[in-house]
């Protein structure tokens, strides 16, 4: 029985070893093809402890009182070699956080900082007292 | 003149009879326009709030399950008074359901009894579909 604290953890936990580095993830081509809707038609995988995962944006039509409307979410997976779906992830908030972190790791915005920056990233502080 | 009185009052009670009548035609006829009126409003609302639950129970998103749930309870209970006495009995059991599954306070349970959920939705589905045909049914005959 999925455990929802024990898995807002997992992906606060995930979210966090990708802003460090420690896993790595990568766009993958042919998996977008057995999805639906995908934004972008970007999947990200990665292997954790020795399962692939998978991280996508897809948008679908919710219903509201005054009608249809368009809504996007964050789905995370176990998935087979072959890209099929073993076991979805339960919804939770940091599923947002982890796909930011990863858009942001996989885009270079860090090294696009430093070069950008060459003194180096200002301080917490000196940010305050500015 | 004990005649004359006789004929009066008769005549009072037959068009009050009659005024009655009338009123209740129009009434009866009133209501199957509103009714007829509604229906679609609320099997369009019925039917893509149980697709709403079905897409996040799908995807374990406890917080949009309870949210079509809020969204299907209060649609019911508007649904509610344009039912017949059978009907309304559907509904009542529909929203009991409803009231069961929004109790569980733990998403983790919610999650993990996904399979009742599944169950309470199909057959949730199935009582919608059934209480619109009684309101189709209903409409003519009201």
């Amino acid at each position: 029985m999925p455990n929802e604290q024990a898995w807002t953890r997992v992906q606060e936990e995930l979210a966090k070893r990708t802003e460090s580095g420690t896993v790595m993830w990568s766009t993958n081509q042919f998996l977008p093809s057995i999805r639906k809707n995908v934004v972008g038609d970007v999947i990200y995988s990665a292997a954790v402890n020795g399962r692939m995962v998978v991280v996508y944006e897809y948008s679908y039509t919710a219903y509201d009182v005054d009608g249809p409307t368009e809504e996007n979410d964050v789905a995370i997976e176990f998935v087979d070699n072959m890209g099929n779906l073993q076991w979805q992830w339960p919804k939770l908030p940091y599923r947002w956080q982890l796909l930011d972190a990863i858009r942001y790791t996989l885009c270079g915005a860090n090294d696009f900082l430093k070069t950008f920056l060459p003194q180096g990233l200002p301080s917490p502080q000196s940010v305050q007292g500015a | 003149m004990d005649v004359f009185n006789f004929i009066a009052g008769l005549s009072s009670v037959v068009g009050l009879v009659i005024t009655v009548r009338v009123w209740w035609s129009v009434r009866t006829i009133a209501e199957g326009y509103s009714r007829q009126a509604l229906l679609p409003q609320f099997q369009r609302r019925l039917r893509g709030f149980t697709k709403n639950l079905k897409i996040h129970e799908q995807g374990k998103n406890a917080a949009e399950i309870r949210k079509a749930l809020v969204l299907c309870r209060g649609t019911l209970q508007d649904l509610v008074p344009h039912l017949g006495r059978h009907g309304k009995n559907r509904a009542l059991h529909v929203m009991g359901a409803i009231e069961q599954v929004l109790s569980l306070e733990d998403n983790s349970a919610l999650w993990g009894q996904s399979g009742v959920i599944i169950a309470e939705m199909e057959g949730l589905n199935n009582t919608l579909v059934v209480l619109t045909n009684e309101m189709k049914w209903r409409v003519p005959n009201a």
